[in-house]
């Protein structure tokens, strides 16, 4: 009935017209209460740092930009709050404390036996000065220390990251990133999909399976899947060097 | 109220798995919604703001039970719902809702002129009114479909009835609703 019609009108449009309560912030009382405890059997990876990314930047988090099947979520800031650091027989110490990237092992060998899996080497950047291993999300990462062909990052004691995990990149990675300039453009590196993300000073990556992590330098990333693994690169370097380094991964 | 995200299953799936960010991220895309909900049934914003933090608290400790594929929003709504009315039951008294229009509305965009302005501006008035005079059952219904836009399968969760009751209640409701603004326009 016209009737009926018209007062549904009426009806919707009031929806936005009405004086309700201010709406309260129910985060950080929702997060405070379920944080610290696992719900059985559910891996919960990074939970401190995430939740406090998201709680320092929710508030805020802007339209979802959709970017040939990647999607980025602009926030004001994200906190510098690390991840928790690992239960680590020696506690990491200076810059690998700071970026929270676990155990500091002696050789790669000794890395990979404790990942499970054995890490790849981007041959074009020789072999690492350290390697890691951080148990949450089964982290390896090498670390690069700065030099002419490899230029120090907002970490001056790194020239660059490459972090590799037994995981697989979304079909539509989400990209939780600082600043308007940053941008998500798809590559292919070695025959799998990748995403060479730029500009993005502070920026957390989600991966398809409940792994999320965040990026430790404010660089530029290449990020891709190889094999069972994804591997990714942080670094000053330019995208054709970035992806030059990936292609000579052994 | 923001609309059904076409992301909800790709976050839900993750929270599921225990991404704490991702739980984050669906409390901060529902508070509005919750809350509102939780407003509508006990009339307190105090008693809302409660129930739907603990709808949130309760709903992340069950999500291993929520049931892939189905609906987050309409799963979150029987929550909030039942935690409102409990808390209503608790405080032992009757919603004291009152709806109110924001102040300083500018006229619709289709108003044609200020006459014609000041004319819907009465009819919100009087369907407002005529909101607060209706039984509560019937306002309850009217306002999850209309004022917060809820689906019917979302209003049958966050006021535990069957959809075809909402169907039938919304009928004889909108009847009753077209009754009270009669006098205004008679």
């Amino acid at each position: 009935m016209a009737e009926d019609r018209r007062l549904e009108s009426l009806l919707n449009g009031l929806a936005s017209e009405l004086d309700w309560p201010p709406t309260p912030d129910l985060r950080s009382a929702v997060a405070r209460r379920t944080a610290g405890r696992r719900r059985p059997g559910l891996p919960i990876l990074l939970l401190a740092a995430a939740l406090a990314a998201t709680l320092a930047g929710a508030a805020a988090v802007q339209a979802y930009r959709g970017l040939q099947g990647a999607s980025v979520s602009r926030v004001p800031a994200i906190s510098s709050a690390r991840p928790p650091p690992p239960s680590a027989p020696s506690p990491p110490s200076g810059v690998a404390a700071s970026l929270a990237l676990g155990t500091r092992y002696g050789s790669l060998d000794e890395a990979a036996a404790a990942a499970g899996f054995t890490p790849l080497v981007p041959t074009a950047l020789g072999s690492p000065d350290e390697v890691y291993f951080r148990p949450e999300g089964r982290i390896v990462t090498l670390l690069y220390h700065p030099r002419p062909d490899l230029p120090a990052t907002s970490e001056a004691a790194v020239g660059a990251l490459v972090m590799e995990a037994p995981a697989a990149l979304p079909d539509s990675p989400f990209v939780k990133a600082v600043g308007p300039q940053t941008s998500v453009r798809p590559v292919t590196v070695n025959g799998g999909a990748g995403y060479w993300i730029s500009g993005a000073p502070h920026a957390y990556f989600f991966y398809r399976d409940g792994l999320d992590d965040r990026f430790r330098l404010a660089g530029d990333v290449l990020i891709w899947d190889q094999g069972r693994l994804v591997v990714r690169i942080e670094s000053s370097l330019s995208e054709s060097q970035a992806m030059a380094a990936a292609g000579s991964v052994r | 109220v923001e609309g059904l995200s076409a992301g909800d299953a790709e976050t839900v799936e993750r929270a599921r798995r225990g991404d704490a960010a991702a739980y984050a991220e669906l409390v901060q895309r529902y508070t509005e919604m919750a809350f509102r909900t939780a407003y509508l049934v006990t009339g307190s914003a105090a008693d809302a703001e409660d129930a739907a933090q603990d709808a949130f608290v309760k709903a992340y400790w069950a999500l291993p039970r929520f049931r892939a594929g189905g609906s987050f929003r309409a799963w979150l709504l029987r929550i909030v719902g039942n935690e409102a009315r409990n808390r209503r039951r608790a405080a032992g008294r009757r919603a004291a809702l009152e709806l109110r229009l924001a102040g300083g509305l500018r006229a619709a965009a289709t108003d044609p002129s200020p006459e014609a302005a000041a004319e819907a501006s009465e009819e919100r008035r009087a369907l407002v009114g005529a909101l607060n005079r209706m039984t509560e059952e019937d306002r309850q219904v009217i306002s999850c479909r209309y004022l917060l836009q809820l689906s019917i399968e979302e209003t049958a969760a966050a006021l535990d009835i069957p959809e075809g009751t909402v169907k039938s209640r919304l009928s004889r409701a909108l009847g009753r609703l077209r009754g009270l603004m009669e006098p205004v326009h008679g």
